[in-house]
């Protein structure tokens, strides 16, 4: 768990990968709960159309999850140290991939979701 | 008792005549007239129409059509034995409007019948109806003094009056049997400067005195077959007495400048005998026929001194019709509790928008139930049935069964069927937006920028549904139909189990959007209706109000109030109403003296305007003064159905009229006193009423057997004014019991009256042989080839009198 959630060291292609893999299947998990929940939660009584109203849910739900992650990286940044910010180490780029990659994922998601509600209630759009 | 009588008015002359006489009665009176008299007019021109008092119309018109003149005179021909009088049926055809300015025509109108009526039945009718009403009121009497005297009034120069005169008054004789008195009163034209352009005038007035003369003769006799199959030979005169008079005045003074005021000393003289003169003038009139003094012709001179309170009642109330009406088509400000405010249209256009989305939430609401079946709540249980795979065949097929335009058993059937309930609900909400800001702001500008704010916020929804790819046509709905149903299956949002809902969602979504397919062409036909005037569309309740009608109505009003000249046939308008009377008030020519307690008519009626103000208690005209509670847009509707001006006209002006007379806006004013203390001013006056009426050359020196009298409405102010008059060594008037009648309701003027007889019409009118010579003579330098002489003579002829 320590080794692929708070570790920041590479040590290989392989574990590099499975960690990916491994942040990719937990944030979606997160991702789906936090949905869920909110979906629960927010624009019950809202009058507008529902699929709006789940789309708008999903961008919160990413803000929601874009802070838990935000939280995530102090923790482990604070638990690794100031000195193992090595920005100028390739390796530490390498070792900290999977959660780059979830972090730059997120902003784009994020992007592209707004992007297509926009597109829905844009008011050229029968749908 | 006062004595049953009828006065029967030819032509719009004798109208004109019977109207001034209901308005004097009433202004004195304030009833239009009493219980033993009856106004009947007869009339050829279909366009003519009584105008009443405040209190209404009292005048009876009998319509004598002369449509298809050919067809009445071959009628007359099979029925009537052929006489010898019918006009040529070719001149029939070049006859024109009316009796066409020929005789014989307007005894055609008189006799013939048509697919209008029986004209000759319906003046029968007309006549035993006023009989029968008039002998009511004295019905347990039966002393001479009680029986039926009828005055027949109107002028001798067209074609009706002048060829009608002799069998009306063979045929009131022929009806009312017990008949006391039968008077004619007949206008003639009057001495010509020029005669050129109105020899058919003097032609046609020279006939009928003609065949009066003729059947005034003992030797002859009026036999005819009328339509009604009687037939009689008549050797008595046709009148007892025909009284003629004009414009001119026998002494020279200048001719009455118009004919209004002519018409309005005949209404006065009628008017005078109906009140009261009658008796007193027949007691004179019976001495001297014993006497030899007046023979079958007579005349009269009359004049008044008079505090004109009724002109000034009309005039005010005009100005406040005009005032009001001028409210109504302001095209930049209206009245909104009193204040005076700007049309912002901005401002209507803001409302407007959000009006129609209002409307249109109320229409597709009205769309959501058929017959109680509430569509929404189907809509969601099929969502559920789809997601719970209840259905046969594929989801996508499914939906698009559920809405597209093929069947006839789903939503769209359903809602298609039910459209008119929406169309209902757009057209009352548009009816009910406009009629209520009319209601409110009592401008027609204000409305109309309603109803056109309200079509541009339809109009820009159409463009956006237009835009978003949406049309009428069902095969475009078809194709967007299977786009839609398609995006119902992706995307579904069962991971976060919110499937039901959003199926449900997009179901509702595309069920909107049938209704706006559903919705495009009835809204672009409600545009239309709106815009154009070919189409007609019908609420529940209302047909939708147009552009048209607005810009129609304030075109009419405008007429009205004389801000255009789009007058349509002349037609009356408070303008021309309120010069009339400024013109009659100030026609030195007529023989009345109006005077005032303030010194002039202007301050009078500014006087009585602001009295109005105070008493009314707001200086703010409102659509509740002239049509109380009844709704503007209705009213003004049935109006345009009907004679707008007119009725319009008549209606604001009886409203005003009655309201300044209940507030008491105009006090009466004593007029003998006035005399008393203008004696000078007041004997020149007098002194033209024994100046009658007719050029006569014979002198018509005074007789005591002719009456001579003045009235008014205290006997002992007549014989202050008489004393007067003494002072000013004026004694035409004696205070003797014969000088003297008192009418006690007869307020605000003192009138002089003095009856000529004695002189023969062929032989003492001044230019009797100038209207012979009209009779006998073509006109010189005449165009028309086909007036030869004996068709001009037999067009001035109505009787075989030669």
């Amino acid at each position: 768990m320590d080794t692929i959630f708070f570790d920041t060291n590479y040590s290989g292609i392989q574990p590099a990968l499975i960690r990916v893999v491994v942040f990719l299947l937990a944030s979606t998990l997160l991702l789906w709960l936090v949905y869920l929940g909110l979906t629960k939660l927010l624009f019950r009584k809202s009058l507008q159309r529902k699929e709006l109203s789940l789309r708008l849910v999903f961008l919160w739900t990413l803000f929601v999850y874009f802070i838990l992650f935000n939280v995530y990286l102090y923790i482990l940044f604070y638990k690794k140290g100031a000195d193992s910010l090595e920005f100028s180490n390739v390796r530490f780029y390498l070792g900290i991939m999977a959660q780059l990659i979830i972090y730059i994922g997120l902003i784009i998601l994020f992007f592209i979701k707004k992007s297509s509600l926009t597109k829905i209630i844009n008011g050229k759009s029968i749908n | 008792m006062a004595t049953p009588t009828i006065i029967i008015g030819i032509g719009t002359s004798g109208l004109y005549t019977l109207e001034n006489v209901q308005r004097f009665y009433y202004e004195t009176y304030k009833t239009n007239r009493p219980d033993n008299v009856e106004y009947i007019y007869l009339e050829t021109n279909e366009n003519n129409w009584p105008i009443g008092t405040p209190i209404g119309n009292s005048i009876s018109r009998v319509y004598i059509s002369l449509d298809n003149m050919a067809d009445m005179i071959a009628e007359i021909r099979s029925t009537c034995d052929n006489p010898s009088w019918l006009p040529d049926s070719k001149v029939v055809v070049t006859a024109g409007l009316g009796a066409g300015g020929i005789r014989s025509c307007g005894r055609l109108a008189l006799w013939g019948k048509n697919q209008q009526g029986d004209n000759f039945s319906n003046v029968i009718h007309a006549i035993n109806n006023a009989y029968a009403n008039v002998m009511h009121v004295n019905n347990n009497d039966s002393s001479n003094a009680n029986k039926p005297t009828v005055f027949i009034t109107g002028s001798l120069t067209g074609g009706t009056g002048s060829g009608i005169l002799i069998d009306m008054g063979y045929l009131i004789k022929h009806l009312i049997k017990d008949i006391k008195d039968l008077y004619g009163l007949f206008l003639l034209p009057k001495e010509p400067t020029v005669i050129r352009g109105y020899e058919v005038m003097y032609g046609n007035a020279y006939g009928a005195i003609k065949d009066l003369e003729f059947f005034n003769k003992v030797e002859n006799s009026y036999i005819e077959k009328w339509p009604n199959g009687y037939s009689k030979k008549h050797e008595d005169p046709p009148y007892e007495l025909v009284q003629f008079i004009s414009q001119d005045y026998q002494d020279g003074a200048p001719a009455i400048s118009s004919l209004q005021g002519l018409y309005k000393m005949a209404g006065l003289y009628l008017f005078l005998n109906i009140a009261g003169i009658y008796e007193k003038r027949r007691e004179r009139l019976v001495d001297a026929a014993g006497n030899s003094v007046i023979g079958k012709y007579g005349t009269f001179g009359l004049s008044a001194i008079q505090f004109p309170k009724d002109q000034i009642q009309e005039y005010v109330s005009s100005q406040l019709s005009i005032s009001l009406l001028s409210k109504l088509v302001n095209p930049s400000e209206y009245y909104q509790n009193g204040q005076l405010r700007q049309i912002s249209r901005p401002s209507i256009k803001q409302n407007m928008t959000a009006n129609w989305d209002s409307i249109i939430e109320k229409a597709f609401a009205a769309l959501n139930t058929v017959e109680g079946r509430d569509l929404l709540v189907s809509i969601d249980k099929e969502a559920i049935r789809i997601n719970n795979n209840d259905i046969k065949g594929s989801t996508v097929e499914h939906i698009i069964s559920m809405f597209t335009s093929n069947k006839n058993d789903n939503y769209y059937a359903l809602v298609s069927n039910n459209y008119r309930t929406a169309l209902n609900t757009y057209i009352d909400s548009i009816y009910e937006l406009v009629d209520s800001n009319l209601q409110n702001s009592e401008n027609l500008y204000y409305a109309k920028y309603v109803l056109e704010d309200i079509i541009e916020s339809i109009e820009k929804t159409l463009n956006y549904w237009r835009s978003i790819g949406l049309s009428s046509q069902t095969a475009n709905w078809d194709n967007e139909l299977r786009k839609l149903a398609t995006g119902c299956t992706t995307n579904t949002y069962k991971n976060v189990f919110e499937h039901d809902p959003v199926l449900k969602d997009r179901l509702s979504t595309i069920f909107e959007l049938l209704k706006i397919h559903l919705s495009i062409k009835p809204l672009i036909d409600i545009c239309k209706h709106v815009r154009e005037s070919d189409i007609k569309l019908k609420g529940s309740n209302h047909e939708l109000p147009k552009l048209k009608f607005f810009d129609d109505l304030i075109n009419r009003l405008n007429a009205l109030i004389g801000k255009n000249e789009e007058l349509e046939n002349k037609s009356i308008s408070f303008t021309s109403r309120i010069n009339d009377i400024t013109a009659d008030i100030n026609d030195t020519t007529l023989p009345i003296l109006r005077v005032y307690p303030s010194g002039s008519f202007t301050q009078e009626c500014s006087k009585a305007g602001q009295t109005y103000t105070q008493k009314s208690g707001s200086s703010v005209c409102s659509m509740k003064d002239a049509i109380q509670a009844q709704n503007i847009l209705e009213y003004f509707k049935k109006k345009l159905a009907g004679r707008f001006n007119e009725e319009v006209y008549l209606e604001f002006l009886k409203a005003y009229r009655l309201r300044v007379e209940n507030l008491e806006c105009i006090e009466d004013f004593n007029v003998a006193k006035y005399i008393q203390n203008h004696a000078e001013e007041s004997v020149r006056t007098a002194k033209r009423a024994t100046s009658p009426f007719l050029k006569i050359n014979k002198i018509l020196s005074p007789n005591p057997y002719l009456p001579r009298f003045i009235i008014g409405s205290d006997e002992n102010e007549l014989t202050n004014v008489i004393q007067a008059f003494k002072t000013k060594n004026y004694n035409d008037f004696q205070d003797l019991k014969d000088g003297k009648k008192e009418l006690t309701d007869l307020k605000n003027i003192l009138v002089f009256y003095d009856e000529k007889g004695n002189f023969s019409m062929t032989g003492d009118l001044s230019y009797i042989e100038l209207m012979k010579n009209s009779f006998e003579n073509v006109p010189s330098g005449l165009a028309d080839e086909n007036v030869t002489k004996e068709r001009w003579m037999n067009n001035r002829s109505a009787y075989t009198t030669n």
